[in-house]
């Protein structure tokens, strides 16, 4: 997905990709993704899976992410708000 | 009779951890200092320690049995004291699963705690051994731990992260299949059993077993990343499938002891 698209990404749009990347990378049970689901203690996500995540939403968004930044990401709804201002930067 | 063979166990078994804790601060007060004069950089001195370490542990296991607190079954162990440059994983029943290892081993690597790692009586110890401390970022630490097996040492990883919780399923973390994954090093299974069970978690050093237990350690033959899972899966794939077959594994070879992992 090129970035002018997801330039106009909608909360829902971005939570869907985000769906896509746990489900194909870390193979998260779909069931399991919700926007109140944590990272670590719901989907099973450790350290190292953050940093391959933020990678990926580096390529999807285009734009660098910062690991203080991604720090304080817990749940799937602080990365949609993460990606959100990623994209309006 | 009975009784009495108790009564001589749980004083033996206090004193094993008195003499532990002992042991520790004589390393650190007589041995640190001498490995440090000997001449030789940091790698021997590395070295050395490791060895010390290694014989220490060999006296501590040698008292457990002489004195009737456990009984020890070894096999194939010989294949651990030439460990170079391996993997070596094993499951964690008891408090003493390192010590037993490392009593087998003249190098080894391992991980230890921060809280170790800072202890003013054993800190020293740890850190001329050049075992790697667990207070650093997951990246940072399985960096260290690549490194440690590329430099030919032989590092020694439970995958549970901490000891078995007596009754559940063997769980693994990922840890050990990120190190794998990351170094290309053939891994080494070690299959631990202790029976009665004893020294597990949550359990005080003075609740001894009913009876002297029979501490088994068997090495397994070797196994390679690409005998476990397939090729060319993307690396956050490739953990999972990793830690998942390991842990079938071990679980295998636990079910093959007529145990289950505890």
């Amino acid at each position: 997905m090129k970035m002018d698209n997801v330039m106009a990404l909608s909360e829902e749009a971005i939570f869907n990709e985000l769906k896509t990347i746990l489900m194909d990378a870390f193979e998260t049970p779909e069931e399991q993704i919700t926007l109140e689901a944590n990272l670590y203690e719901d989907l099973d996500l450790d350290s190292i899976d953050a940093v391959d995540l933020a990678v990926k939403l580096q390529t999807l968004t285009g734009k660098r992410i910062k690991a203080d930044e991604f720090k304080t990401v817990r749940t799937v709804a602080d990365v949609v708000r993460a990606v959100q201002a990623l994209l309006a930067r | 009779m009975r009784k009495l063979n108790y009564l001589w166990r749980l004083v033996m078994t206090g004193l094993a951890f008195s003499l532990f804790s002992v042991g520790g601060l004589a390393i650190t007060l007589l041995a640190f200092p001498v490995v440090r004069l000997l001449p030789g950089g940091r790698q021997r001195r590395r070295q050395r320690m490791q060895w010390v370490i290694h014989k220490m542990f060999g006296l501590f296991v040698g008292f457990m049995c002489t004195v009737g607190i456990m009984r020890l079954h070894l096999k194939n162990a010989e294949a651990l004291s030439q460990a170079r440059g391996v993997l070596v994983l094993a499951n964690h029943p008891t408090l003493i699963d390192v010590v037993v290892m490392i009593s087998l081993m003249p190098r080894s690597d391992c991980v230890v705690k921060a809280a170790l790692w800072n202890s003013p009586f054993l800190g020293g110890v740890v850190r001329a051994a050049g075992y790697i401390s667990n207070a650093k970022s997951s990246e940072e630490l399985v960096d260290a731990c690549v490194g440690a097996l590329r430099e030919g040492g032989a590092l020694i990883i439970f995958p549970e992260g901490t000891r078995t919780q007596p009754g559940q399923p063997l769980r693994f973390l990922r840890g050990a299949a990120h190190i794998a994954l990351g170094s290309d090093q053939p891994i080494l299974p070690v299959v631990l059993t202790c029976d009665p069970p004893t020294l597990s978690k949550g359990r005080p050093w003075y609740d001894i077993p009913p009876r002297r237990f029979e501490y088994r350690l068997e090495v397994k033959s070797p196994l390679s990343v690409n005998q476990l899972i397939a090729p060319d899966l993307p690396d956050t794939l490739a953990v999972r499938r990793l830690t998942d077959a390991l842990q079938t594994h071990f679980a295998l070879e636990l079910a093959v002891h007529g145990q289950p992992a505890n």
